[in-house]
């Protein structure tokens, strides 16, 4: 997912307020709440059209307020009244992308062309962390054309192992090799 | 191309062997929006400025705009196979051309890839050079003072170019721009017999900027056919091809010339035109949304040009010496530019600029071109800073009477127009510049070797012409050139070889030629 500057900054803000009230798992949750909410495409559209009045929205935002940690509501009524709303829709994202940041933790991806043990992806995960110096929570995808191998994405860097990967660069090479003679 | 089974088998061979098991990290990217042959990608951490990107299906890119959070690139191929959330590589290394012998005789695009359809260059990973390359610093430079002649009568006379010389080609379209290239071209067979394994022998790159296709083909066919295209690389970015490839093409054909500079060879590059290039630049800089400055180009689109001209030098001997980068000294890029004008403005921001970075400008007249002065080189405001050293030494004598000469005529030529009783003086002040305006004209692809053209323009200045009808002055320049050749085939030599002025003994030669032939003439 990727997030706008808007949202980061907003994340931001929410996780040194988080710290300082000592809050910061229940934050979290409340984050992951409010964009699993503000998913679905009905919800959206009562958030982001322009036919409903702002009190509207807040007001009936407020059941799921209450439920929530007294500084996620701040946060929230502030994003209303700011008309910042959009901001609900990747925070839960942000917050956690800030949370695993200043834990040394990072997000990525492991592809495989057949389903992976835990054990295999833990094992990879701990390679993974050696060689980048962060520990890697990885999620499992598959995908069937990359024949054999497991290629990882960790952020903006990519490890390939798959046997797709070296045909193609096998490829490559000898389409730009220089015959004898 | 004969394709050998053999020969593919062993390269599969030594590809299997390096198979290694290891996986290599590379960086990546998300397309994040494609439009005008610009793409915007997300991640891509590690990215450097000009790095070459690998998208989907093949396409490559050229990472131009790093910012906080995106890269912005241009695409050098089809943008409709580029879509939004693909995968992009970067590469790890700045984008590169081919380099080498190889490419002598041979068509490429931006890219250095074959476009001539007669198959792949050869070359091989080692002989890839950067586009982009920091200019020989002040140490690494000697003056400019070995002569690159054009062949051009009114150029080699009187605005000479040095090798290692920048000097602008300046004027409106259709004033006979790419025809003083194409005979520059032709004229650098007689440095070293048209043969691009003699090391005298000046190397050519012709860069086509936003060209039309058949210009470029016609060119091609013209350098073929005079036997031209042996020491010649041709680098086309025509105005079919993307403004990233057009804007590109100019560094890519520097880089070639530059790995003949370093191995000490001599090199003469044309760029055609480098206005097109800044309008290429303007447009890709535009839709990266780079702020506009003067008439929309780019703030630096000085630099854009001042980097890529400060390429052309005359490297020190000891140049290996001081940067190991260079395997010989002595060798050098000469860099002809052409800028085309609007209406003979050349005021406007581009000329000025060019103006400014280069040593020497020739400026083309369109009035002088439709009065049939051929090439039509306006010799009152065209100069050459540093060639002035770099003409040989009789050329240099008898071209200073010759610049004189015109002054003289062009100031009283207008003067004359008024009125018809003209004193004896000034009538042969008028005599004599016509017969010099006269013998600077020259057609088109017949470029006159040096010392033939010191022998007329001595007649002309010693006044061996006065006596012939403009209209003869033609016929008097071909027969004399030939009559003193077929007589004296040593005097060409003597001229070339002169440490000074023409020798007396030669000029008694001349003399006697210019009147025999005036008699026969007559």
């Amino acid at each position: 997912m990727i997030l706008d500057p808007v949202t980061n900054r907003w994340a931001d803000a929410l996780f040194e307020v988080a710290r300082k009230a000592d809050a910061m798992e229940a934050i979290q949750a409340d984050t992951a709440r409010l964009s699993a909410e503000v998913s679905s495409p009905k919800v959206a559209a009562f958030l982001y059209g322009s036919s409903v009045p702002q009190e509207e929205r807040v007001k009936r935002f407020q059941p799921l307020l209450e439920l929530l940690h007294p500084k996620t509501q701040s946060f929230v009524r502030l994003l209303f009244e700011r008309r910042r709303q959009e901001v609900l829709r990747g925070i839960g994202e942000a917050f956690k992308r800030k949370v695993y940041e200043e834990t040394g933790r990072v997000e990525g991806v492991v592809e495989a062309a057949r389903e992976l043990s835990p054990e295999d992806v833990s094992k990879l995960e701990s390679a993974v962390g050696a060689r980048i110096g962060k520990t890697v929570v990885l999620t499992q995808r598959h995908s069937a054309d990359l024949i054999g191998g497991v290629r990882v994405i960790v952020g903006a860097r990519l490890f390939d192992a798959t046997v797709k990967g070296r045909l193609e660069s096998m490829r490559e090479r000898l389409m730009s090799a220089a015959l004898p003679g | 191309m004969d394709l050998r089974p053999a020969e593919v088998t062993s390269i599969l061979e030594k590809e299997i062997e390096e198979f290694s098991q290891d996986s290599g990290m590379q960086s990546v990217g998300t397309v994040l929006s494609v439009g005008d042959g610009v793409a915007r990608v997300y991640g891509l951490d590690d990215c450097v400025m000009n790095e070459l990107l690998e998208f989907e299906g093949g396409v490559r890119g050229v990472a131009l705009n790093l910012e906080e959070d995106n890269v912005g690139c241009v695409l050098l191929g089809s943008a409709t196979e580029v879509k939004e959330g693909q995968q992009v590589k970067g590469t790890g290394r700045i984008i590169s051309v081919p380099t080498g012998d190889k490419l002598l005789g041979r068509v490429v695009n931006a890219l250095g890839d074959a476009v001539d359809g007669k198959g792949p260059l050869g070359t091989s990973e080692s002989d890839l050079r950067p586009i982009e390359q920091d200019a020989p610093s002040v140490v690494e430079r000697q003056p400019v003072d070995q002569p690159l002649q054009t062949g051009i009568k009114a150029i080699d006379a009187m605005i000479p170019i040095g090798r290692g010389q920048r000097e602008l080609i300046i004027g409106d379209r259709q004033t006979g721009k790419t025809a003083l290239l194409v005979d520059t071209i032709l004229s650098q067979k007689t440095t070293g017999g048209g043969d691009p394994t003699n090391p005298e022998q000046v190397i050519c790159i012709y860069v086509a900027v936003g060209q039309k296709q058949s210009t470029v083909v016609d060119i091609v066919r013209r350098l073929e056919s005079e036997d031209a295209m042996k020491y010649t690389i041709v680098v086309s970015a025509s105005a079919i091809d993307e403004a990233s490839m057009q804007y590109l093409a100019c560094y890519a054909g520097c880089a070639m010339g530059e790995r003949f500079r370093d191995e000490g060879r001599h090199v003469v590059i044309f760029y055609d035109d480098l206005y097109k290039q800044a309008l290429a630049y303007r447009q890709v800089m535009l839709l990266l949304r780079r702020p506009p400055g003067r008439e929309a180009f780019p703030g630096d689109v000085f630099n854009l040009h001042s980097r890529l001209l400060e390429r052309a030098a005359k490297l020190a001997d000891n140049a290996p010496e001081i940067n190991p980068r260079f395997s010989a000294g002595g060798g050098t890029l000469t860099a002809l530019p052409v800028v085309e004008t609007q209406e003979g403005d050349v005021s406007a921001y581009i000329p000025t600029n060019v103006i400014s970075i280069t040593d020497g400008q020739i400026f083309l007249e369109g009035n002088l071109f439709n009065a049939g002065i051929r090439p039509a080189v306006n010799a009152g405001i065209s100069v050459s800073r540093v060639g002035g050293a770099a003409q040989i030494p009789p050329m240099k004598k008898t071209a200073g009477s010759l610049r004189l000469d015109l002054a003289q005529f062009r100031e009283l030529q207008a003067f004359a127009q008024f009125g018809s009783d003209l004193d004896k003086a000034t009538l042969a002040k008028l005599t004599r510049g016509e017969r010099l305006v006269e013998i600077l004209k020259q057609g088109q692809y017949r470029p006159v070797e040096v010392a033939n053209q010191v022998m007329i323009i001595y007649a002309g200045t010693s006044g061996a012409l006065d006596g012939i009808p403009v209209s003869k002055v033609g016929e008097f320049e071909a027969q004399f050139i030939d009559y003193v050749n077929d007589t004296h085939p040593e005097v060409a030599q003597q001229i070339r070889d002169a440490k000074k002025d023409i020798p007396a003994e030669v000029k008694t030669i001349l003399d006697a030629a210019a009147k025999t032939v005036t008699a026969q003439i007559a």
